[in-house]
């Protein structure tokens, strides 16, 4: 009878290509929008992902990456002096402004890393060298705000705080979320850099000794240092939970992936209960030949859940093949489609396809068999 | 199990609605339908005629009284022994054919069979075969709406007889037919009953088929009026 089903649904052109159409939209707004959540909140944290450092450490109330808390200068010694780390660096991050040769200011996030192993700076270089960076005024920007420092050339100097500093290299790095290009720099210069205040230190990155468990050294750099220690991972979620818990981004894009879901539930709903409702006669003429509510509830499953299928390659294909291939050529927004986004979407996907067959299954069940002799 | 009796209705009593919107459609029915016969209802419309073949065919309950079908007390069983009972033991001929337009005419006369979870390809040769037998066959791979009124109900004639049931069930078969077409489908039909297992049961307006009863239960008022012995 489950063949007789398909045969049903697919027979019904009209009704089917509404369903599918439907589900496909749903799952692809879903889907969709939650790449670019997920893009963006990826952003927020990826100066943490670029720099492939397992343990950042830190002040006990900083709260994300774009508001440390400075630390004061012993802080690294401290970190140093724990049993069971490698090696520890630092890093400044703070902003301020740059002259740009015609003379305009952009403001820009001053990086200052380790100046002999420049720990702390995305490893990938697109253009020069980065150990020019131990030459005097060197600095390497990031290749995506290139346009925003007037699209300059290796040796091109500019002048940041009233000091000159010369491009050196051009770092390859995913776009950050912030609006601020980024400079990198040894700490030293960084220290010339940043306008004056009393610590500049923001984070001591940290590599464990390779005998020691990870979570072992960050418990004790928390008991020993009264900072606060934790994996890379840890501060990523950190940095996007603050953004999810005191901005409006998730609450906007929650709104519009709910939208989405009404819109598949009212859709598919509909479109269901319009068929089941047209073909009451031939359901009819089912159960009178012998078809139970049981085998009647499955068939209206499984049309439901065939047409959930096809809506979910089809919206998870169009975001997959087309849209991601055009976001990402477009290099500005945010984008990506982590595993997990795609079995939420799913899951979403089945909901709707159950709970929009409620309707029709609960008027199945109800149907008189004796309707098949009314004219 | 009666030995002779296909149908045995005791007191039957129906009515639809509730308070002053309710509406006795039946009487106090008393009837008996032996097997071999063929039993045309007949009467005017509204006389109750289809909620009576509905009660008999297991797919309405009556409000009071017993139902024997097939030797079986239709009364007290519960709706999924009904389903079960339909199932094997009813054939159902309706006025619209009720076939379901998005399978093909062997898909539709092989449902009987997938309800009962026959094999698909099994299921479809012997649709194949009956339909072979109502000289259709060559119309088994089109969908219902390509076929001409007589050949629709030919196709639902061998939805309703592929299971060989015991108990045939037909309201107003013959009344979307010209009458040539409407013989030879009572014909068909006929042949059934001769089988001493067997019964047909028919609901008709239609007096060029009168000729073809054993039996008219003549129906007014929700009541039997007359059952008068026809055959020829």
């Amino acid at each position: 009878m489950y063949l007789v089903a398909l045969k049903m649904l697919f027979g019904d052109k009209i009704k089917l290509f509404s369903l599918i159409a439907g589900l496909t939209f749903s799952v692809l707004l879903i889907t969709q929008l939650g790449s670019i959540f997920c893009g963006l909140m990826s952003r927020f944290s990826q100066q943490i992902i670029s720099t492939e450092v397992p343990v950042w450490v830190m002040d006990r109330n900083t709260e994300m990456l774009d508001a440390p808390i400075p630390l004061t200068n012993d802080a690294l010694m401290r970190v140093r002096n724990v049993d069971g780390v490698e090696w520890a660096m630092p890093l400044a991050n703070s902003m301020t402004k740059l002259k740009l040769k015609s003379g305009k200011r952009q403001t820009v996030n001053i990086v200052g890393v380790d100046a002999s192993s420049l720990i702390g700076i995305p490893p990938h270089v697109q253009e020069g060298d980065i150990k020019d960076l131990n030459l005097p005024d060197a600095i390497a920007i990031d290749k995506n705000n290139k346009k925003r420092f007037g699209n300059p050339k290796i040796g091109d100097i500019f002048e940041i705080n009233d000091q000159r500093a010369k491009i050196v290299a051009v770092i390859d790095m995913p776009s950050n979320a912030l609006s601020a290009p980024m400079v990198f720099t040894t700490y030293d210069k960084a220290m010339n850099y940043i306008p004056p205040q009393r610590n500049l230190l923001s984070y001591v990155l940290v590599k464990p000794a390779s005998n020691i468990p990870q979570e072992e050294v960050i418990r004790r750099i928390n008991e020993r240092t009264g900072l606060s220690a934790m994996s890379q991972g840890d501060f990523v979620w950190k940095t996007i939970m603050w953004y999810v818990k005191n901005t409006g981004i998730p609450i906007n894009m929650g709104m519009t992936v709910a939208l989405g879901v009404i819109f598949g539930v009212a859709i598919t709903a509909q479109t269901f209960y319009t068929f089941v409702v047209e073909n009451i006669k031939q359901l009819a003429t089912l159960k009178a030949l012998g078809v139970t509510n049981s085998i009647l509830t499955r068939m209206i499953l499984l049309q439901s859940l065939c047409v959930g299928l096809i809506g979910y390659g089809l919206g998870v294909g169009w975001v997959g093949m087309v849209a991601s291939t055009i976001f990402k050529k477009a290099d500005k927004l945010a984008f990506y489609t982590p595993y997990q986004l795609l079995i939420v979407a799913f899951i979403i996907m089945i909901g709707v396809c159950l709970v929009s067959s409620l309707l029709s299954i609960v008027k199945i069940r109800k149907i008189e068999p004796a309707t098949v002799f009314r004219g | 199990m009666m030995s002779d009796c296909a149908i045995r209705l005791k007191g039957i009593n129906k009515s639809f609605g509730e308070k002053e919107d309710r509406i006795h459609v039946l009487h106090d029915v008393t009837l008996d339908v032996n097997y071999g016969e063929m039993t045309l209802f007949v009467g005017p419309s509204g006389c109750g005629k289809t909620t009576l073949i509905s009660i008999i065919g297991a797919i309405l309950e009556p409000d009071s009284g017993e139902v024997y079908t097939l030797g079986h007390p239709i009364h007290t069983m519960t709706s999924d022994e009904k389903t079960e009972f339909r199932k094997n033991n009813v054939g159902f001929i309706f006025q619209q054919f009720n076939l379901i337009s998005t399978l093909t005419v062997q898909e539709n006369v092989a449902i009987p069979l997938l309800i009962n979870n026959e094999p698909y390809d099994l299921a479809i040769k012997k649709a194949q075969e009956i339909l072979e037998t109502m000289e259709i066959r060559d119309k088994a791979k089109e969908l219902p709406n390509k076929l001409s009124g007589g050949e629709q109900q030919r196709v639902a004639i061998s939805r309703a007889l592929i299971k060989d049931p015991n108990l045939i069930i037909c309201d107003e078969p013959t009344a979307s037919l010209d009458g040539a077409t409407g013989r030879k489908i009572v014909e068909l039909l006929k042949k059934t009953t001769a089988s001493t297992n067997k019964a047909v049961i028919i609901v008709t307006h239609d007096n060029r088929i009168f000729e073809y009863g054993d039996k008219m239960v003549n129906m007014e008022d929700g009541k039997i009026n007359l059952v008068e012995d026809v055959r020829h």
